[in-house]
Parts: structure tokens; sequence; C-alpha cells
């Protein structure tokens, strides 16, 4: 048997695999070292931190309007200047090249937080461009999505970027931002309008959780009012404390449910429904019977009984006759 | 933004042809594509330097290869020019060669390797930094269309320094079992590479330059089972080289004729380098 010579399959697999990554993550993971002061936090970032660089350069004064939300970012942030000053950046931060300069995707406060812990340059991955306009908030979001520090409201305004009044389904959301179908219901129930009481709440800060504003949207805004000024009322006599907890919530939700289901007041009568013919003639002659609507009786003609629809439309015929003519 | 060409011939296996390459594709596009031309020799072995100067050898250091005074510096305080300068944040000045169009900044085997054994990550920061702001001088440009880099045999920081400032990259590979593997090296480098471009300044893969094939089963075969995966086929460069004593002979000091693009058109083995060469300019220049 003639002997036979190759590349052995390991070596073949890897020279693959190798182009293949290579031609996947072409200009994608460009990572320097860059100038903070070349790099510009992005006005539309989910994050709202009042601070500025320019407040960490200069330093707040007292006489700034927002002395108190600055210096209350400020300690926010002192941990993780902290942790940078110590080991350096965990994970570096997402740019896209902007002219000169970077435009801030994803860290903002670590850019911020370097910037207190005396850095001048910060490690950061380098887009070569700005990301699709309809991909930017998406790309923020899912940066954003494990951390436990944006606010509800923050979290509210991010979504109301992503997903426009008319695609705001749970289903939609789900396939967009690929979390499970609870969250996305979770999601979809806050995009929905909602009451001022609620809305006030969650931009204060108050409602700050998911699972409780998903429960509070169900309440009218006297219950929400009622709810809230519990609190309030605790915060006047601090001791013993008392904070409704979501199951309080639930509960409350649910025996509402159990009186009058979701949704505005009934304010109409439904009759029933029926599929005997006989049950409508029965009805239909028992008021024809009555004396009084005899002459107006007359004006409504009797009904094809073998044809629902035509039955149908002489009960509209009777209903509407009787809403005229009966007094409360 | 690259605007001037930098091609680099690499692999980290020694002797499947790179400063063959070198010589060949440079010679191509300056006798035969009228290119300016600057050949830049990062090997310590400075075979490519022999190539167009007559190398001095430093008593002594074993092996030790310097290059001879320039005289374009005739009358300076520096005489002597080498590409290692650079490193050492010194001016440079390349030599004239016997070839139109052809420039040499040759190599200086102590020096470089110097260079090459450098293990403190700052300092190998700084010989990539220096190494690309020498190659990407706008002074370069108005006197150069291409600039060809020819690489020692290994993985180390002048071949790094010379990929970072690449524009394409050739690997020349015989068609045997540790080639393999050094065409794997190389694959690396470029993808650690290509991660790190933007889209204004990529490197190219010329491809795999099929290198000194004899009509035997076992460079058929290997060759062969390269293009059976797509992916890799598209890297290969679709003309090879066989090994012929012509090749060599040209490399002889004093040969002649100089060059393999001296000898009659009609000959093959001029015909076939010419595809080879033809086929990168294409790539380089399209």
């Amino acid at each position: 048997m003639a002997k036979t010579f190759g590349i052995n399959k390991k070596l073949s697999t890897a020279l693959t695999e190798t182009l293949i990554s290579a031609d996947e993550f072409r200009g994608k993971l460009r990572l320097e070292g860059i100038r903070i002061s070349k790099i510009k936090l992005d006005p539309n970032n989910p994050r709202e931190l009042v601070i500025s660089k320019d407040d960490i350069t200069i330093g707040i004064t007292k006489d700034d309007p927002q002395y108190e939300l600055k210096q209350k970012d400020l300690e926010s942030l002192s941990s993780l200047a902290h942790s940078i000053k110590m080991n350096g950046l965990m994970n570096p931060i997402l740019v896209y090249e902007n002219g000169s300069d970077f435009v801030v995707l994803a860290g903002e406060r670590r850019t911020l937080a370097s910037m207190i812990a005396g850095k001048d340059r910060i490690e950061a991955r380098i887009l070569p461009e700005k990301p699709a306009d309809k991909d930017l908030p998406i790309l923020q979001w899912v940066e954003n999505i494990e951390r436990q520090d944006l606010s509800l409201k923050e979290k509210i305004n991010n979504l109301e970027k992503i997903f426009a009044p008319s695609s705001r389904s749970a289903k939609y959301i789900e396939e967009i931002l690929g979390c499970g179908p609870t969250m996305a219901h979770n999601y979809a129930k806050l995009l929905q309008p909602m009451n001022e009481t609620l809305r006030t709440s969650i931009d204060t800060g108050e409602v700050n959780s998911i699972k409780k504003a998903t429960l509070l949207i169900k309440l009218d805004e006297e219950e929400i009012k009622e709810y809230l000024s519990k609190n309030d009322e605790d915060q006047e006599a601090p001791s013993p404390k008392f904070k409704p907890t979501l199951k309080e919530i639930g509960d409350k939700v649910k025996s509402k449910n159990k009186i009058k289901k979701v949704g505005a007041k009934k304010q109409t009568i439904e009759f029933g429904e029926t599929k005997k013919v006989a049950v409508a003639r029965r009805l239909y002659l028992s008021f024809k019977k009555d004396e009084s609507f005899k002459h107006e009786f007359d004006l409504i003609p009797e009904p094809d009984w073998s044809d629902v629809k035509s039955i149908n439309r002489a009960f509209a015929e009777l209903v509407f006759f009787l809403e005229e003519n009966c007094v409360e | 933004m690259f605007m001037i060409k930098v091609i680099v011939s690499a692999t980290n296996k020694g002797g499947e042809g790179k400063t063959t390459t070198t010589i060949n594709l440079a010679e191509y596009l300056a006798l035969v594509k009228n290119k300016r031309v600057l050949c830049i020799d990062l090997d310590p072995q400075a075979n490519l330097s022999n190539r167009y100067i007559e190398m001095d050898v430093d008593p002594d250091s074993l092996e030790g290869k310097v290059p001879p005074n320039n005289p374009d510096l005739q009358g300076e305080s520096k005489t002597v020019s080498s590409i290692a300068d650079i490193f050492f944040g010194e001016n440079v000045c390349p030599y004239k060669t016997n070839f139109k169009n052809l420039e040499l900044m040759p190599s200086h085997s102590e020096r470089l390797q110097q260079i090459e054994n450098a293990t403190d990550p700052k300092m190998i920061e700084n010989i990539y930094q220096n190494f690309k702001t020498f190659v990407q001088m706008p002074e370069l440009e108005e006197h150069y269309d291409v600039i060809l880099i020819d690489t020692p045999p290994a993985k180390g920081p002048l071949t790094k320094s010379a990929i970072k400032a690449a524009t394409h990259l050739i690997i020349p590979a015989q068609m045997e079992q540790f080639s393999i593997e050094g065409i794997y090296g190389m694959l690396h480098l470029f993808r650690k590479e290509a991660y790190m471009r933007d889209s204004a300044n990529e490197l190219k893969l010329i491809g795999i330059l099929p290198n000194q094939i004899r009509d035997v089963i076992l460079h058929k075969n290997f060759l062969d089972d390269l293009k059976s995966t797509d992916l890799i086929k598209e890297h290969i460069i679709p003309h090879s080289l066989k090994k012929r004593t012509i090749y060599s002979e040209m490399l002889v000091e004093g040969a002649n004729p100089k060059s393999i693009f001296e000898i009659n058109k009609n000959k093959k083995e001029r015909q076939e380098m010419e595809e080879v060469c033809g086929y990168c300019t294409a790539e380089i220049f399209s």
C-alpha cells in the first residue's frame, strides 16, 4: 500500500478556527489606554448621574444648585474609585471614536471613578464608529441590564427609548432583549400609561422595584396614595417601622380582583346569551303581552325565528326602545 | 491611516523562504512594476542585507554582521546606519543598491538581537511603537511606494513589530509538517492583530505561499489537504513556487544575471515567479 501523507485533522481544524475568529472579530477587539480628557460622556446614556467630568476636575462648590445631588453621586463613586486605585479597572469601558474624541457607550461610572482615583488614562474597548441609532439603546441596555444600581426610573426611561409606543408587547420585548417571558411581561406593564401618583413615586425613587411597581400599577390613585402615606407617617414616627411587604400589596391586589375584575368599572348590563330560540321567543312574547307597550311594539316587526341575526336585531331594537321609554 | 504599503513576510519556522520571498517581490515591484521600494531587514542573520550590500563582520561577536559605511553619510559623525538604530531612538539613512528603485535598511546582528531578547513589557511596547512610527513617517511615503520587511524565524518582538506596522502579511511555507505548524503560529499573530485594527487600517492577509514544492506525494497531499477546507483555501495563494536551483543561484554573490527578472521572459522559472508576484501585487494595490 502506498504511503500517504497529510495534515492531521486537529491542526486543520485549528487553522480553520483561527481564520474564522479572525474574521468574526476583525477590528472589534481594539483595546487601548485612552486619555480620559478625550472622553465625552454620552448625554443619551441611561444612567442619570448628575455629576459631570468638570465637577471632578474643578470641584463642586456649595452655591451649585445641584450641590447635594452631586455630593451624593460623588459618594456613590468613592468605593469604585478606591478599588480602581488599588487594583485597577476590572473591565475596560466601551467607547466609539468620534473624530479625535471618544464617546462612552458603557462605563460612565468607571470613567468618573477613574478620574476620582487620579487616573489620566483608562482602558477602553474602541468601536470604530457610532453604532446605528436603533442599536445604541439596546447595546446600552444590554451593557447595563445586569447592573443593580440603575434606578427603576432609569430602567423605564431606557425601555421607552428602545420600544416605540406601537411596539411594546411582551412578546416583542422578550424577543429584542432576550429576557424571560415574566420579565418581558413586567416591562410591558411598566410601559403602559400609568397614573400620576405612581409615576411620581417612581420618579422620586419612592417606588424602585419592578415587582412593587407592577403590583401598584393595578391599584388606583387613592389606593396608591394610601399605601404610600403609610410610609410617610412612619417617617414621622420611625419606630416601629411599618413597611408593607410585597406580599401585602399582592394580597391587596388579589382581594381587589375578587370584588371587581381588572379594568374600568362596568356600566352596562348584559342579558347573557342563549342558543335556544325558544327562550328568545318566550321573552319576546311576554313583552308583547305587556299592555302598556302595546302601541310601541307594533313598530318592531316580529323577527324571523329561523334566523339568529334577525332575532338579535329585534332584541337590540327592543333594548333601545326600552332604554328610551323606561324611567328610573 | 496607512497610505504606504507595508508588506511583511513572516513565519516562525526557518528555511521557509521568507527572505527569498521578500527579495523576489521587492525586485518584481522595483524592476517590473517600477515601484519605489524600501527593503527592511529585521532578521539578525542579515541575509537580506547581504543580498544588496556587502555586510561587514564584527570580529568581536560571533556571526555578528554590521552594515558597511553608507556612502550617503560620508563626512557625517555617524557613517553606519541600520534599522536597529530606530529602536534606540536614532535616525537612519537607507542604503542605495545595485537595483534601480530599490533601497535597503540593513540589519545589525548584535543590536537587533538585543531587541529580540527584550522581555520587559514596557520596553517591548516601546519597540512596537518606535517601529510603527518609523514606518508611518510621512517622509518615507515621499520616497517610497512600498516597504517590504523581512523577519527572523520567530514570534518575538521583531516579528510582532513588523506585523503591527504592516498593511499586508504573506506567509511562505513548504508543504511539510513543521511548516504547517509555523503557519498556525503566524495565523495566530495575524488574528490577534486583526482583532485590534479598525477598518481604515486593516491588516490584510495576502496569503500562504506554497514554496519549494517538489513533485512528491507529500507536498501534493499537504497542499490538497489545506485546500480541502474552503476557508483555508481562500487564504492560499493560488500559484506556488517549485524548488528550483536557479532561485538559489541568483542569490550567489556576483551572479549574472543578478535577478530572476533579468532572465528571458519566456523561461518558465521567471514566468512562475511573475505569476506569484503578480498575484501579490494585485492584492497589495487592489
